[in-house]
């Protein structure tokens, strides 16, 4: 297996990169510029979710129902893609879920504190992809959104569309 | 022999059918399209069932005029025609094998390795990152194809090269000897530019459960077969 490191030095690079091209080309970035960078790096994490979890799942029996779906998610899928498991899933048993990290393998490198949190975002954009695509591909279309209090813990919200 | 594979995408549409032979494309179309209301019926009756562990492999669907579907759960014998087979992913991708039944009865384990091999080779297309999801499956080059078509034909049994065999068994050679050499006038060597009349130069490995090598002179092409090259020894 690679180095986890390798993925690290790329997101981050992702990242930054992203919003670099966008400055470039506006020169100053106003909040709907931020916006787009964000939907970017998130729609590039839709791809790799949908992929990852056909790999995934490939071997595993089907699933009873949501719930199943998101302990899924919580133990196995966290664990071959962040290295670690949820800690804690918090459900409204009608469509919402909150999954808690208190060590989110992307946030580890900032300093803990205040001093990045409004960077934050940027950071957790590519996972709430993954996590949308990953879903997306089991069959639920969602909505997941991540917010950071204290790094290097965060919060993943997935909203369940109902259609 | 006639043989389909299918790969129906979640919103029910075919990301990929291919026969052999390539004619009649259009009753195969039907078949797996019919077949796909059974797969739907087994997939919501399995989650109505308190089952423990629901597989993926639904076993052959329901038989018809022509067609036969094996399922899972209740396993029915084929009359004639021909058997459908279903196989359903975590992410709701039916892959549907339509396999004339007539000549060869195909062990339900050999089936379920079609359907492995055919996971793997999907799986290997969504990671494809040029692949959008939802697009039909396309490339001739891509691994896809040709693991589906020795998927398709390693599960055939060339009849020329059955009647060697068995005079051959009957003769008392054990099976997969490497120094038996198939005779000229029934097999042909691979293209690979080597050309030699019988398979002594030819490369490659058996598609079958045994490890033999062509070349080796215990598996060989049909010279009649004109597809692709692959028949396992047999007696695997």
């Amino acid at each position: 297996m690679a180095d986890d490191s390798l993925f690290e030095f790329l997101h981050m690079e992702i990242v930054s990169h992203i919003f670099n091209e966008q400055q470039s080309s506006k020169g100053e970035l106003d909040n709907k510029d931020r916006a787009a960078c964000i939907s970017l790096l998130e729609a590039m994490g839709f791809r790799v979710g949908q992929g990852l979890i056909e790999r995934l799942t490939r071997d595993t029996p089907s699933f009873k129902d949501e719930l199943d779906i998101m302990k899924f998610i919580c133990k196995d899928f966290w664990t071959k893609v962040f290295r670690r498991q949820v800690d804690n899933l918090r459900t409204n048993h009608q469509g919402t879920y909150v999954l808690q990290d208190n060590k989110f393998s992307l946030l580890t490198q900032f300093s803990s504190g205040k001093q990045y949190l409004d960077q934050a975002p940027k950071y957790l954009a590519f996972s709430c992809g993954v996590v949308r695509g990953a879903l997306s591909n089991l069959g639920l279309e969602s909505v997941v959104t991540a917010e950071v209090s204290i790094m290097p813990s965060c919060k993943f919200q997935v909203v369940i569309q109902k259609l | 022999m006639a043989v389909c594979i299918a790969v129906i995408a979640k919103e029910n549409y075919p990301l990929y059918i291919r026969s052999v032979p390539s004619q009649n494309e259009l009753k195969f179309h039907y078949t797996v399209h019919t077949s796909l209301d059974v797969v739907e019926e087994k997939v919501s009756a399995v989650g109505k069932s308190l089952a423990d562990q629901r597989e993926l492999y639904l076993g052959l669907l329901y038989p018809t005029e022509d067609y036969k579907v094996l399922r899972r759960n209740n396993k029915c014998v084929s009359l004639t025609g021909r058997n459908r087979y279903g196989y359903v992913t975590n992410s709701k991708v039916k892959f549907v094998i339509v396999v004339d039944s007539s000549n060869t009865s195909l062990r339900d384990n050999e089936i379920r390795s079609m359907f492995r091999k055919l996971h793997n080779s999907f799986t290997d297309v969504m990671c494809n990152p040029f692949y959008n999801p939802g697009d039909p499956i396309q490339s001739n080059q891509h691994l896809l194809v040709l693991t589906l078509l020795r998927v398709v034909l390693s599960t055939r049994r060339c009849p020329e090269i059955l009647r060697w065999w068995r005079d051959e068994k009957e003769a008392g050679v054990t099976p997969c000897d490497p120094t038996v050499s198939f005779p000229p006038t029934v097999l042909r060597s691979k293209g690979g530019g080597t050309g030699a009349a019988v398979l002594k130069t030819g490369t490659g490995i058996c598609l079958g459960n045994c490890s033999g090598t062509w070349g080796d002179g215990s598996h060989g092409l049909c010279l009649s077969c004109d597809l692709l090259c692959v028949h396992p020894c047999p007696w695997c």
